[in-house]
């Protein structure tokens, strides 16, 4: 087996040039640091945009607050400070007064609603990130996505996702996301840190995280910081909201099919606060009243959160985010669906020195879904579950204003149960079976450095060191050489002890990202990511479904491994009144899973047997126009891509398409997304919203034959075909009733129209006998217009 | 009350759920090249045994195969582990019968075909070990007071079985039943009509298949096998077959059921080719669609005789099914047996069923 050292050249390497860039920023006093709090719950804000006024200057505030700049070569000079949702703060500096105190701390005032004039998806002022190093990233207001177009009444943060470029999905009411051609399990969303393995309520009409639980929204679309492992495509990291340290606010809210509350506010003063929330959905009470047809139909879902911090001083501070949710439907009589999900996340931040910080991250994750059959004498549950447990320790360290280093370590045990039934019922036939659980540990270590060697280049580098063991008890079979895999081909088995390693895999993950700045307004970048993933979503459907369980990598499933390269350019236009981007990528992905015609997933111990390795390639052009000020604000986003999958095998008759590549189920190369706002009078806007995308790939017959006395179809050849194009246009009213900025009591209605004419987009085309003659049907899951109301109290 | 206070919602949602459309469209289909299909078993029941061999093509009708697409000229044997075989002659529409009369499946041997085209292409199965037989312990009838538009009331034959413990069980269940029909018939002097009733042969066409890998050992209890509907006064003949499947023959019919009732969500399996057991010879990944299996078959035949009925029962729900106007029930129907005219409510049953259990249905 390969190995490999820790500390190798790269790791050497970065280590040098951070201390370099520490000795060149030594060199210099003239470096201003400080804090940035809202002013009313003096939490910490993040991302906040620090620039030096009038020149190319600029920086971001860290996870907790702190930021530290150079100070351009004059003593006077000022600072802007700017952040979605908060009034810019302009602060004017004299290094002559101040002398060698250079701290700052900034508190920034939240922007009364009717105020705002973002569009629905916004970051900073340099929404594009002409300042910034990183690329291939997108943030989202919470705020802004409940004044957003909405379906059913729920405002919902992946709908808002699915306007940015790269991030599709396979259709409506599917659950999860793709981005840049990735499967759903290749994302990782991590609530306050702790991973949530299932995005989806109602199988993917709503995300299971309210929006008025979370205070930031950001996408890594593939080239995610070093210290972030584990998927290859994404990572959307979710900030639950911290409790106000003031006085207590309340949110509510109710729309056709949902209702929500959340309340957060203080303790103990200035020790102790709280964010609380419920969201819980009540369609069964109008499906009871429902005609016979629908009337079998059961659904319900609700989610819950609970955030504690407390703040031992100015320095330390501890968090403790918990959170649930459940889902719960059936379509007959016969068969009901449930998931469950469950997280607790501690975090422990501690600032030990001004350039010194820690965090601790703790955390418990773990989805459980279930089958249940009702049927007299055959009452049982399938159920699938994972596990994982985490531990995570992050230093930052930020020795100069020039450069930001973070180093820690990273520790994750993960146990599945991919299948077991259990009898619900003493009058069940059915006996209790369990299919092998599974273990797996990933331990990593993590080192990244953000240097800038100059107002306008920027390097921000990391490396990320992975291994991972797959674990015993296990029985682990062994297949006769050359021929396929099957349970027929079986030649051995051997018994693995408890924690034994069964297999290893290791490698390094290296995250590169380079600004350059042409000038004040234009930026090039260019990074490459490499990242590593050994958890795998079993799934043989278009989307997530409830019959789909995780499988960790194991002797025959080697771990998932993807590089990505892109290169973009950045630009603001008219004094940051409009914004361009245009970010270009190609990325491989090696040992994808796909699978063996009609494999058989359920409860097969034999997994092995039915999975197939697969690579994939992917490319694609993305281009986003924003104008972010004035009445009239939106955003046009387009992307063209191509995400291609071979399946090449020592058998042939196990390769798919004769080994050619194929297009991915996530392939919709053209994507379209325009967004509109108009600002009204009174509190009013008008919103409205078209998409475009290319229908994915699907599967249709190319030959029938007669079997059993009916036509069956063949599909001898996978995604060669395609869905119509998916297209809808959305438009709605929102209304804010906040005239002033510390009103406290105010309503949001949104009036929206979803789906506006009444476009029958395709979720499937599927072919069944009727009369005996063969036909194919056109599923939508949604087919007209759907209007809604829902109106959101603040108190 | 309550409703009215729901009724906006509801409509709402009405609206909402009504809006998830299936709609027949009409999409370009490739085709790609024809494949030879297999369709045949080897079984514990009585020769002669048939091979159905027809091509993959433009088949939209299934018992109307274009000639273009049947296999007339091949040469087929099916040989066992024992050193038994039998060849098998051309009959019609793509069917062979097999030619020796000694050759019966037996549990515990092994099976397989050998097919050679023409062209001299062979194609050869992986070997259907038979399984075991398990018999049908007992059949339970209730009436069900159900019809519509497409069907009269029917009797709802579910049955027990027990499954051996001390091996893996695959099961595959069909049900026939020959039904009581009338016709209006067709005139044969002054107030005589004559040709007014018969039996319709009916199969259920849906795959009833288990696996015991959850049950092992247990009862199959109430499992539901078929309906044999009300058309007309009479008994009704059925035969509850429980055949005994290899593992890969079990896959093989999951993967069929799968196709056949796929609805487009997001449940539906990704669609990909129902592969068997027969392949070319030489190129392993040129594969035959369809199998040829080797099934242990037990049968349990049973007599119902439905006892409530009533003129307004059969007006309500199966006077519809009687087509308007003269006709021969026999030839009306489609699968019907001819039997003496009327008045002749009690007919003779057909051949098999003279020992069969008679289950009385009261309602």
């Amino acid at each position: 087996m390969k190995k490999y050292t820790f500390f190798t050249t790269p790791f050497l390497c970065l280590i040098i040039l951070s201390i370099l860039a520490g000795n060149a920023g030594a060199q210099r006093q003239d470096v201003i640091k400080g804090r940035v709090l809202d002013v009313l719950t003096k939490k910490p804000l993040f991302n906040v945009s620090v620039l030096v006024w009038r020149s190319e200057k600029g920086t971001i505030t860290n996870d907790s607050g702190y930021f530290s700049i150079r100070a351009p070569g004059q003593t006077k000079f000022t600072l802007i400070f700017s952040s979605i949702g908060y009034y810019d703060a302009a602060v004017p500096i004299d290094l002559s007064a101040r002398g060698r105190d250079t701290s700052l701390l900034i508190e920034m005032k939240k922007q009364a609603d009717a105020q705002l004039d973002e569009v629905i998806v916004n970051a900073l002022k340099d929404r594009v990130g002409v300042n910034t190093t990183e690329m291939n990233v997108v943030k989202i207001n919470p705020d802004l996505i409940k004044r957003n177009l909405v379906l059913l009444g729920e405002a919902d943060i992946i709908k808002a996702l699915m306007l940015q470029t790269g991030v599709t999905t396979a259709g409506e009411g599917a659950g999860g996301f793709n981005v840049r051609g990735g499967t759903e399990d290749q994302n990782l969303v991590l609530v306050d840190g702790a991973p949530l393995f299932n995005t989806s309520h109602l199988l993917g009409f709503f995300t299971s995280v309210s929006p008025d639980a979370v205070q930031d929204v950001t996408l890594y679309k593939g080239g995610m910081p070093a210290q972030y492992g584990g998927r290859l495509s994404s990572l959307l990291n979710l900030k639950i909201k911290s409790g106000n340290s003031g006085a207590m606010q309340y949110t509510t809210g109710v729309g056709p099919v949902s209702a929500h509350i959340f309340m957060n506010g203080p303790l103990i003063k200035n020790k102790l606060t709280f964010t609380a929330g419920v969201r819980a959905a009540y369609p069964d009470l109008i499906l009871n009243n429902l005609p016979s047809k629908y009337g079998a139909s059961r659904a319900f879902f609700y989610d819950a959160m609970l955030k504690a911090e407390y703040s031992f001083n100015s320095n330390n501070k501890l968090s403790v985010t918990g959170y649930r949710s459940f889902d719960k439907f059936r379509f007959d009589t016969t068969t009901y669906y449930d998931w469950q999900s469950d997280l607790v996340a501690l975090n422990f931040t501690s600032k030990i020195t001004s350039r010194l910080s820690v965090n601790l991250n703790a955390n418990y994750s773990r989805f459980i879904s279930g089958i249940n059959t009702l049927s007299a004498g055959y009452q049982s549950k399938l159920s699938s579950a994972i596990e994982q447990k985490q531990g995570k320790l992050t230093f930052v360290y930020s020795p100069t204003g020039k450069n930001s280093v973070t180093a820690g370590l990273d520790y994750i045990y993960y146990t599945i149960s991919p299948g077991s039934i259990n009898p619900t019922s003493a009058e069940s036939s059915v006996n209790s079976v369990v299919t092998p659980h599974e273990q797996g540990r990933e331990a990593a270590a993590f080192l990244s450095d953000e240097v800038k060697f100059s107002d306008r280049i920027g390097l921000q580098a990391g490396l990320r060191y992975v291994v991972y063991n797959y674990l015993g008890p296990k029985d682990v079979y062994y297949y006769k050489p050359g021929v396929p895999m099957s349970r027929e081909t079986i030649a051995d088995s051997v018994n693995f002890s408890h924690n034994k390693s069964i297999q290893q895999y290791a490698g390094i993950e290296p995250r590169v990202s380079l600004k350059i700045g042409i000038n004040d307004n234009l930026t090039l970048k260019f990074s490459y990511n490499r990242q590593q993933q050994f958890l795998h979503l079993i799934s043989n459907t278009t989307a997530i479904s409830p019959v789909d369980f995780w499988k960790l990598s194991d002797n025959y499933i080697r771990g998932q491994a993807g590089d990505q390269y892109s290169a973009g350019m950045f630009a603001n236009l008219a004094s940051v009144t409009w914004q361009m981007s245009v970010e270009a990528y190609y990325r491989t992905i090696q040992n994808t899973l796909d699978y063996k015609d009609g494999a058989s997933l359920l409860m097969n111990r034999y997994i092995e047997t039915a999975l197939l390795n697969a690579r994939g390639r992917g490319y694609g052009i993305e281009f986003s126009l924003l104008k972010t000020t004035g009445k009239f604000t939106g955003q046009f986003n387009y992307t063209y891509s191509k995400t291609e999958i071979q399946v090449l095998n020592q058998y042939p008759s196990e390769e798919v398409n004769n080994g050619s590549y194929y297009p991915a189920n996530t392939d919709r190369p053209h994507n379209l997304a325009i967004v509109a706002k108009v600002k009204m009078p009174k509190g009013w806007s008008f919103n409205c919203a078209f998409v475009y995308s290319t229908g994915r790939p699907a599967t249709y017959p190319d030959g029938y034959y007669s079997y059993n006395g009916t036509v069956v179809v063949d599909y001898s050849k996978r995604n060669m075909d395609r869905l119509p194009a998916y297209h809808r246009l959305d438009a709605g009213f929102s209304y804010v009733s906040r005239r002033y900025e510390n009103q406290k009591r105010y309503s949001i209605w949104n009036f929206s129209f979803y789906n506006l004419y009444m476009h029958a987009n395709a979720y499937s085309i599927y072919f069944q006998r009727q009369n005996n003659l063969l036909a194919s049907y056109r599923l939508s899951v949604i087919g007209t217009i759907i209007p809604s109301i829902s109106w959101t109290y603040n108190f | 009350m309550q409703k009215n206070k729901l009724f906006l919602p509801a409509l709402y949602c009405c609206l909402v759920i009504s809006s998830a459309c299936v709609k027949q469209v009409a999409v370009d289909t490739r085709y790609e090249k024809s494949k030879l299909v297999v369709e045949g078993a080897v079984t514990t029941d009585s020769v002669p045994y048939s091979i159905r061999l027809t091509y993959s093509g433009h088949v939209r009708v299934a018992d109307r195969v274009p000639d273009s697409l049947l296999e007339k000229n091949a040469n087929i044997t099916i040989m066992d582990d024992a050193g038994n075989s039998t060849g098998f002659a051309y009959a019609d529409s793509g069917v062979y019968r097999s030619t020796n009369p000694n050759f019966i499946g037996k549990s515990g041997r092994s099976y397989t075909i050998n097919i050679e085209l023409p062209g001299g292409k062979k194609y050869i199965s992986v070997p259907e070990k038979m399984p075991q037989k398990v018999a049908v312990d007992a059949l339970k009838v209730e009436y069900v007071q159900d019809f519509d538009g497409f069907h009269p009331t029917y009797l709802l034959v579910h049955m027990d079985a027990t499954d051996p413990a001390d091996q893996e069980n695959y099961y595959k269940w069909n049900f026939l039943s020959w039904m009581p029909r009338k016709s209006n018939g067709i005139g044969c002097g002054f107030g005589c009509i004559e040709y007014e009733y018969c039996f319709q042969r009916n199969v259920d066409s849906f795959i009833n298949i288990m696996s015991d890998a959850s049950i092992n050992g247990n009862k199959i209890e109430n499992l539901l096998v078929g309906r044999s509907y009300i058309y007309w006064y009479g008994n009704h003949y059925i035969d509850v077959s429980q055949q005994s499947l290899t593992r890969a023959a079990y896959q093989f019919w999951q993967q069929y059921n799968d196709q056949q009732t796929r609805t487009g969500t997001t449940l539906d399996p990704l669609p990909g080719s129902i592969k068997g057991n027969v392949y070319n010879a030489s190129n392993e990944s040129d594969f035959a669609l369809g199998y040829f299996s080797a099934e242990a078959v037990t049968h349990k035949l049973a007599v119902l005789v439905p006892f409530n009925i009533t003129q307004f029962w059969l007006d309500l729900s199966a006077q519809k099914f009687i087509p308007p106007g003269p006709g021969i029930c026999f030839e009306v129907f489609h699968n019907a047996l001819p039997y003496p005219p009327s008045p002749a409510r009690q007919y003779p049953p057909p051949a098999g069923w003279e020992n069969a259990e008679v289950i009385e249905v009261h309602w």
